[in-house]
């Protein structure tokens, strides 16, 4: 477990009672996951929206059977992908040239300490690779964002997604074997 | 001779299908090491790009987290109340009519009052009587 997670995990124990707090640690949270499958601001805000009104609506539901986070991210992942099929989405995605802002994910990239041609060709690599991303299928890319955004291990994004651990591994595998192809020669 | 990791191997590998054979080639062998590392390393990084990408979308203040209000002061509001009655007070002042203090000055503006408004010059005046009025005129 890296970091990032081990930090995660310790604001993961909030009681479902104080719907305010799980509001505040995990709207964050959900948000990113939507930002990074849809990249559109407003229809990720919306989907992190909507996602805590069904959790607070079904609050009494849930079991402590998985962690909140999780249970959080079964339904954004359900609220994701209906909103990628959402065709009045999908016009307006088209049309724009930009998701969001003018910045791009390479732009974000952790500098630590390496030469600047070495940033350079990491830049270009990211740069291709994100486009790849978004030309993969909605369960490889969900899969792939699950696990190298949020940082989730397989056994978790089987219980988000609702696959098994083979079938998470087997699009997680397609997902970077695509990725690789379009990346080439880079790596 | 050694047999490297195929890059299939490798992606099967970083999608957590791993095998004990791997596992030992993997630490024998530098160069497949190397090439494993150098890919995760592509897939880590995207992965906190992304995560820092994301977060700027709410750290720029348009999404999550409740709005600071800024409630206006004592001094804004007097201010303010001031300036709207010293403005008040000089739109009332500027209305006022003034008596004035110049007779030459007022009869020489009645005259070029008078001869501006003229449709033709004084010395046409009496020819005009000559004219039908303006409505008969017309129906001809």
């Amino acid at each position: 477990m890296t970091a990032f997670r081990l930090i995660e995990s310790a604001v993961d124990t909030t009681d479902l009672d104080d719907f305010d707090s799980v509001v505040r640690l995990h709207w964050p949270r959900v948000f990113r996951f939507a930002m990074a499958s849809l990249r559109d601001r407003d229809t990720a805000q919306s989907v992190a929206q909507d996602c805590l009104l069904r959790a607070y609506r079904a609050r009494n539901d849930f079991r402590g059977e998985a962690s909140i986070h999780t249970w959080l991210m079964r339904i954004a992942v359900n609220l994701v992908r209906d909103a990628a099929r959402n065709r009045r989405f999908q016009f307006w995605r088209r049309l724009r040239t930009t998701g969001v802002g003018t910045d791009t994910v390479s732009d974000w990239m952790p500098d630590r300490g390496i030469s600047p041609e070495a940033k350079a060709m990491l830049k270009e690599q990211i740069e291709i690779a994100w486009t790849a991303v978004a030309g993969l299928s909605q369960k490889q890319s969900t899969v792939f964002l699950l696990r190298f955004v949020e940082d989730m291990d397989l056994l978790e994004i089987a219980s988000v997604t609702g696959l098994t651990e083979g079938a998470v591994k087997v699009h997680l595998f397609r997902a970077l074997q695509s990725i690789r192809r379009k990346v080439g020669k880079l790596i | 001779m050694k047999t490297h990791l195929s890059s299939k191997a490798i992606s099967q590998w970083i999608a957590g299908e791993r095998s004990k054979a791997r596992a030992e080639h993997l630490r024998e062998c530098a160069e497949c090491s190397a090439e494993l590392a150098r890919v995760e390393h592509l897939f880590v990084t995207l992965g906190t790009s992304v995560r820092h990408w994301s977060d700027r979308r709410i750290e720029v203040g348009i999404v999550g987290g409740p709005v600071p209000v800024r409630r206006p002061s004592v001094l804004r509001w007097a201010s303010a109340v001031t300036l709207m009655v010293a403005v008040g007070l000089a739109l009332y002042r500027y209305g006022e009519e003034r008596p004035s203090a110049d007779p030459q000055r007022d009869a020489l503006l009645e005259q070029v009052d008078a001869a501006t408004s003229r449709s033709i010059p004084e010395a046409m005046e009496p020819l005009t009587m000559l004219l039908p009025p303006e409505g008969e005129r017309s129906k001809r």
